[in-house]
Formats: structure tokens, C-alpha cells, sequence
């Protein structure tokens, strides 16, 4: 038992040191606390920013719920949604905690048991996933009993629930990935199954953002909807419908469904079922801790670096034919940095490909939903040009407005230094000129919005039959905002990097710059909609509109340009391991 | 040649890593930096890199103030870092290309001198392959290599033998002495006094900050006048200090 807890204490540790990006004791006393206090503050104030919109949303839910009297209903369904988002979180951890974790050679050496080591892991993946349901599932479940006026037993219910959520659920997928490693070497292939976790994930996400676009269409009009339907459980029955499309994958969270959707009511099932659900979870712990003795030490002992090195090609070297420009040298080699790891580019560079993907799809999907004869397909090309034709500013700004907010999902600025790690002493030695280094940085980024942006932007203008020039002015306009988002992401990024991260995935997850670079492309995104809020109070034409735009992005430009000739080498100052 | 002029290092408030540090490496020299752990030896490398900034003092590289012309100062500087893990994705051979680019090495030089010190240090069969798939030893090679191939005025490494096979290491110390004697300047931090009795012509012993000595092997145990080993006066000097 006390390896258990020493161990678990060590993991969690090195994952709060992580998530809060606290550096070595030895730096800490050099620079103070103030780092840390930081990080805690920035946390803090995102939690409560989290928890305030999901606490509204589900209070408002709960009170619609009451007044319909459906909410045993809406729990089943509510529950559900809480194991799909448990369940997407837990496949990624468990695989990357019990399978591919990098610190087992620094367990088997010491006299610990298998079964310790598989117990402080679990504990480690639990903690993680309490952090998630923190975020998530808490403050949605306190903003709906709060606005249903759920009783006591609800509320231990959904305590009781909270707490053992994560038991069935990793333990579950612990036991089926056991049996999955009898049949594939996961370190061995670990790049395959890296891609295949990602691939999973997204195709979770994206079908889960689709049932949440589907519930939100149906939820946004619900209020009008039961005052006007005879039978709104009917409403609830279509969502319920629709949310099973997932569990009828995952056909035993069902199971865990059961248990736990009277804590959405009350009375005596609502503490009894979370209970029940306890049980079986700690039940299916222990069957975990058994399969652990058996065949957990056999994934323990195997190589954390790939036991077959690739046959590498002869040397047939491809020599340089001349110099290439240090902002070149620079771009080329941070994008083969990002495409050549599965991590950079899924959670980097293909998040606002993701994101358009599912915005597409939920869009298509809500236009049907509807069944208005008005919103059909075929209407696309007569509204698109409606729209440039009658209202070209308003158009201009939401198609600016729309590649804002894709850039807000481009995290390849906002990790520029940050994904140099350790590395960036090197980098700084180098005589390479701070304007070139950044420029090779920006260009990343700002050209993969870019591409996005115009294939949007040609879509629009090829449906919509708008002129040549339009398209033009659009798109540089359009590049210009891009360039300024992009560099108040990769200033950011210099200015707070997070470069002690000793995993790819870490550089990635716990980096605050992230959730940093969606604020500010959120904070855009109002700008334009007072943009969008002026051109109709005041009626104002296209070219003010273009003016307003470019005198705002042109400004941030112009500001960082100033800055950095102020500045100079000092800059990079910030940037220290 | 590397001049380090009233150099100190502050870190947050009031913690000093380099203390006032004045220090002379010369060109035609093999200058060897010891100390313990944490004593200040990467924080000064890496002051006279660029990479750390100086609290107060300054630092010249070939009389170009690293503050002040950090570029021209750059350019005669080959760094090897103590952690060789760098641009894990890149294959050796991009990387080689890559610091030729920087350092604008011309191309058909730069491919001479890559095939030249790659069949060296036996990595040129290697540099197709992602650096993440070397060993710590070819990584150090590599990183060696990336130095040599734009033949810089001044090296400066830290630990550079860590990892290194015997054959390799022999190799680079004689490099190192070849480079040295061709009028150039060679600085390198190690925890071997075995390789700094063998190679250096002045040492230079850090503690706490401070520079402890300066001076040859030899001038050291003058002054000690005892006929102790290396080992127990370097102790002795870093345990009093």
C-alpha cells in the first residue's frame, strides 16, 4: 500500500507540475513564484469562465425540464452525453498511461509489484479524468439541479456519481486494450496506434459535436416548441433517439446509463442507482487489478523505443544547390516538424480543418433538421449571391468573421517556440536575425489559414457568381487579419512559452497559449460583430467596411513591426529552459 | 578569442549564478571549464552564446559584443548543448543542411565537409534516418558534426565527450587540438579532469558563481605545492570555496 500511494503521488505530481508548467525547484528560487501564481490565476479564471457558460446552459435546461416535466428523459440522455465525453477522454488515457507510457524503465528497477504500479497508474488516469469532469460534468450537473430544483438524494446521487464515473469506465478499457496487446505490439507500432487513437478521438468528436448540433437545434427551439407541442416528451424522444446513435456503439454505457439517470429526478433510485453503479465498478477494479498480475508485467517490460529500427535508405543525400533564405530554412524546417509528428498535426495544424469539417456537417445536418422547404441546398447559389450582391459589407465581415474564428483552431503560431522545447538554446545561438525567425514562424501558420480561407472563399464566390476583383480584395483582406492574429498568437507564445515539456503531447495539452490563441480569436470575433452591428446602424457601404477591417489588422501589424524594432534581440530574452 | 569582461548573471531577485566573472581564452588555446554541478559553467556558455542574457558586464566574441552585434558575434561560434536531443523529426542530413543554410556554408563545401566528417565520426550511413531513431552517442556526433561543417572560429561545448565512444571521442580531442592550433579558440566544459589534465591549456575552475582559478594543470599544483592528485585539489578547491 505504500508503494501505491508513493507512487501515485509522484505521478500526480509530475502531472499537476506539468498542467501548472512550474519549472525545477533550482529555476523557481531563481525567478520567483510569480510564474507559478500566473499559471494558477490564468487556470482559475478559465475554470470559472467554463463553469459559468456550462452552469447557465444547464440551469436554463433544467428549468425548461421541470416546467415540461420530462427530466427523467433528459437525464437518460444527459447521462449519456456524460459517458460518450468520459469514455472519448479514457480511451486516449488509458492507452497512453497503461501502454505507452515512457517512465516504465523507471519503475522496474525498484521492488515493486505489477499490480502497484497498474494501481498508481489507474489512480493517475482517475485523477485526470476528475479534472475533466471538474470542467465539464460539474458545473453542467450543479446548473441543473440548481434550475430543476433537484432534492437531497439527487444531489448524492450525482456525488456518488462523480466519483465513481471513472472506475467502470477505465477499468473496462483497461481489460479490452490488455487483450488488444496479445495481438499487436503497441510500442512496437506505436505510431500506427498513435494515429489510430487520434483517428478515433476525431471521428468521436465530430460525431459527437453532429449530436450535440442536432440536440442544440432541437433545444434552442424548445422553449416555443412546448408551448406549442401537446406532448413534449415526444421533442425529448427524437433527441433521446439521436443520442443513442452512440450508445448503441458503446452498447454497455448503456448499462451505466440506467444507474444513473434518476439523479436527474430524485427519490430513492437516485442515490441507489449511482450505488449500484459503484459497486460494479469497484467490482470490475478488482477483476482489472486480477488480469494486471496475470499479463500487465508483459507490456511493462516491453521496449519503450521501437524494437525494429526502419532499413534506411543508402546514402543517396540530397545536397543543397544553393543558399536558401534563413525565413525559408526556418519554415521548412518548423513544418516538417509539425507534419512529421502525428501529435502537431492532428492537435495543430488539422484542428481548423476539424473544425470547418464539423461545422459543414453540423451545418448540412441542422439545415435538414429543420425541415424548412427554404433552407434547401439548392437555394445556396440565389442566397449566396442575394447576400453579395444586396449586402456585400455584411457578407465581407462574416466571411472574415468566419475565417477568425477557423484561425482561433490554428495552433501552429500559438506553439511556435513553445514546440522548440529544450531546443530553442540551440536555436538562439544561431546568427540568424529575430525578424527572420519570426517571419519563418509566422508563415506557418498564417499559410495554412490562408489556404483554408481562400478554398472558403472560392467556394463562396464560385455558388455565389461573385466578380474576380470581389474575390481579390476579399482575400487579401482576409490574409491581412490572418497575419495579425497570427502574430499576436506567436508573440504570445514568445512572451509566456512553455518549453519544459518532455512529451510532444504535453507541449500540446497543457499549453495555456492554446486556449490563450481561441480567446483571442473569440475577442476578434466580437470586434466583428460591432463591425458587423455599425455597417447596420449606419448602413455603411463595402469599402468602409474594407476600411475598417485593414485600418484595424493593418494597425496590429504595424504595432508588432514597432515593436520588434524596438526591441530588437531583447525579445528572445523570454525564451529560456 | 572569447573575452568575458566583470560578467554577472542574476537570476529573479537576487540569485547569482555567475559572479563577476573576468576571463581571457585566447586564440591558439584549448580552454577547459570545471566545477561541480550547478556551479555556473552552462549559464557562462551560454551567456557567451547569446542564448542567456547578461545581468551585468560584457562578453566578446573576436571583439564583437554578443549584446551589442549578437548576429556577427554568432557567426564565429559552434555551440554544442549539453542535451543532444534536438530536432528529433529532421533526418541528419536536413539538419546538416539546415545549420549550412544558417551559417551560409556554400553548398559544395558544405557537402564536402558533411560526407568528410560524417565517414569520421561513422554516422554517414546514418543521416538518412530521423535524428528521434539515433542514439544519445550519434546525437552528439551529429551535433559535432553540425559545428565542424561551418567551420567556426570558436567552439564552445558543453560536456561534448558525454556519450561519445572511445574512437569518436579520441577523434574529437584531436580535432579540438588541431582547431586550436590553427590559431582558433576552443572552450568546453567537462566533469573529466582525466580529459582536461590531457587536453587543456588553460583551465578554468567555477564554484558557486565564482572562478576559482584560472591557470595550466601544472600552475595549479605549483600553487598548491602538494604532490596531490587533480581530483583532491579540485575537491578541496570546490569544497572551500
Amino acid at each position: 500500500m505504500r508503494n501505491i500511494i508513493a507512487l501515485s503521488k509522484v505521478m500526480l505530481l509530475n502531472k499537476l507540475g506539468s498542467l501548472l508548467g512550474s519549472k525545477k525547484k533550482k529555476k523557481a528560487k531563481r525567478e520567483g513564484s510569480s510564474t507559478l501564481v500566473r499559471s494558477i490565476i490564468m487556470l482559475v479564471v478559465l475554470f470559472l469562465l467554463m463553469f459559468a457558460s456550462f452552469f447557465f446552459i444547464a440551469n436554463t435546461l433544467g428549468k425548461l425540464a421541470k416546467q415540461a416535466d420530462f427530466l427523467l428523459e433528459l437525464g437518460e440522455v444527459l447521462s449519456l452525453a456524460f459517458i460518450v465525453i468520459i469514455i472519448l477522454f479514457s480511451i486516449t488515457f488509458v492507452y497512453s498511461t497503461f501502454f505507452t507510457a515512457k517512465d516504465n524503465d523507471l519503475w522496474l528497477p525498484m521492488p515493486i509489484k505489477t499490480s502497484e504500479i497498474f494501481v498508481a497508474r489507474f489512480i493517475s488516469c482517475m485523477a485526470t479524468i476528475y479534472y475533466i469532469e471538474l470542467v465539464s460534468i460539474m458545473p453542467f450537473l450543479l446548473g441543473f439541479t440548481v434550475g430543476a430544483k433537484l432534492p437531497f438524494e439527487a444531489i448524492l446521487g450525482q456525488i456518488i456519481y462523480i466519483v465513481f464515473l471513472p472506475i467502470p469506465i477505465i477499468a473496462v478499457f483497461f481489460m479490452f486494450t490488455l487483450l488488444i496487446s496479445n495481438f499487436f505490439d503497441f510500442q512496437r507500432h506505436r505510431k500506427f496506434f498513435d494515429g489510430l487513437m487520434f483517428a478515433i478521438i476525431i471521428i468521436g468528436s465530430l460525431s459527437f459535436s453532429v449530436l450535440m448540433s442536432i440536440g442544440g437545434e432541437r433545444i434552442g427551439s424548445l422553449t416555443e416548441e412546448i408551448q406549442l407541442a401537446e406532448d413534449p416528451t415526444a421533442l425529448l424522444e427524437g433527441l433521446k433517439v439521436q443520442f443513442s446513435t452512440i450508445s448503441n456503439a458503446i452498447s454497455w454505457s448503456l448499462f451505466i446509463t440506467f444507474f444513473s439517470r434518476y439523479m436527474f429526478v430524485g427519490g430513492l433510485w437516485a442515490v441507489i442507482g449511482p450505488l449500484l453503479m459503484a459497486i460494479a465498478g469497484i467490482l470490475l477494479f478488482f477483476l482489472a487489478v486480477l488480469f494486471s498480475r496475470k499479463s500487465y508485467t508483459r507490456v511493462l517490460y516491453a521496449p519503450s523505443a521501437p524494437a525494429k529500427k526502419k532499413s534506411v535508405k543508402k546514402t543517396k543525400h540530397k545536397a543543397l544547390k544553393r543558399n536558401q533564405h534563413p525565413v525559408w530554412v526556418i519554415f521548412v524546417r518548423d513544418l516538417k516538424n509539425v507534419v512529421r509528428s502525428t501529435t502537431y498535426l492532428f492537435n495543430v495544424l488539422f484542428a481548423p480543418l476539424i473544425a470547418l469539417l464539423a461545422m459543414t456537417i453540423s451545418m448540412v445536418i441542422s439545415f435538414v433538421a429543420s425541415g424548412d422547404p427554404n433552407m434547401d441546398v439548392s437555394n445556396a447559389p440565389s442566397f449566396s449571391n442575394m447576400a453579395l450582391t444586396n449586402y456585400p459589407a455584411l457578407t465581407f465581415i462574416i466571411l472574415i468573421s468566419l475565417i477568425n474564428f477557423l484561425n482561433a483552431m490554428n495552433f501552429t503560431s500559438g506553439t511556435s517556440f513553445t514546440r522548440e522545447g529544450s531546443h530553442i538554446s540551440v536555436i538562439k545561438s544561431y546568427p540568424i536575425k529575430l525578424r527572420h525567425l519570426l517571419y519563418g514562424k509566422l508563415i506557418l501558420g498564417t499559410s495554412f489559414s490562408a489556404v483554408i480561407y481562400f478554398i472558403i472563399l472560392l467556394t463562396f464566390f464560385i455558388i455565389a457568381g461573385g466578380p474576380f476583383y470581389l474575390f481579390v480584395i476579399f482575400l487579401l483582406c482576409g490574409i491581412v487579419t490572418i497575419i495579425a492574429l497570427n502574430y499576436i498568437s506567436i508573440f504570445f507564445d514568445l512572451r509566456f512559452p512553455y518549453l519544459n515539456w518532455t512529451t510532444e503531447l504535453q507541449a500540446v495539452k497543457q499549453n495555456k497559449n492554446i486556449i490563450f490563441n481561441m480567446l483571442i480569436g473569440f475577442g476578434v470575433l466580437l470586434i466583428n460583430i460591432i463591425y458587423l452591428l455599425i455597417i447596420i446602424f449606419a448602413n455603411l457601404p463595402l469599402y468602409a467596411a474594407i476600411l475598417m477591417v485593414v485600418i484595424t489588422f493593418g494597425a496590429i501589424i504595424a504595432g508588432f513591426e514597432i515593436h520588434i524594432n524596438k526591441k530588437g534581440y531583447a525579445l528572445l530574452d523570454y525564451l529560456q529552459v | 578569442m572569447i573575452t568575458i569582461k566583470n560578467v554577472t548573471k542574476i537570476y529573479g531577485k537576487d540569485f547569482k549564478a555567475v559572479d563577476n566573472m573576468n576571463l581571457v581564452i585566447n586564440d591558439n588555446e584549448i580552454f577547459g571549464f570545471l566545477g561541480p554541478n550547478g556551479a555556473g559553467k552552462t549559464t557562462t556558455i551560454k551567456m557567451i552564446c547569446g542564448i542567456t542574457p547578461i545581468s551585468e558586464g560584457e562578453i566578446f566574441v573576436n571583439e564583437h559584443s554578443i549584446a551589442k552585434n549578437p548576429l556577427e558575434a554568432k557567426s564565429s561560434i559552434g555551440y554544442v548543448p549539453d542535451d543532444p536531443n534536438i530536432l528529433m523529426r529532421l533526418t541528419g542530413y536536413e539538419y546538416l543542411n539546415f545549420i549550412g543554410s544558417i551559417y551560409k556554408v556554400e553548398p559544395f563545401l558544405l557537402k564536402e565537409r558533411i560526407e568528410k566528417y560524417a565517414k569520421t565520426f561513422d554516422l554517414y550511413d546514418d543521416l538518412n534516418d530521423r535524428i528521434e531513431n539515433y542514439s544519445h552517442g550519434m546525437k552528439q556526433k551529429l551535433l559535432v558534426i553540425g559545428v565542424l561543417v561551418h567551420n567556426p572560429k570558436n567552439w564552445v561545448l558543453d560536456e561534448p565527450m558525454t556519450g561519445l565512444d572511445p574512437r569518436s571521442s579520441f577523434k574529437l580531442k584531436e580535432m579540438m587540438r588541431a582547431h586550436a592550433d590553427e590559431g582558433n579558440t576552443v572552450l568546453f566544459s567537462t566533469h573529466v579532469l582525466a580529459v582536461a589534465e590531457q587536453l587543456c591549456d588553460r583551465i578554468g575552475i567555477i564554484n558557486k558563481g565564482k572562478l576559482v582559478f584560472v591557470g595550466t594543470v601544472q600552475e595549479l599544483r605549483k600553487m598548491r605545492q602538494s604532490g596531490e592528485s587533480l581530483e583532491h585539489i579540485f575537491l578541496e578547491l570546490t569544497e572551500n570555496a
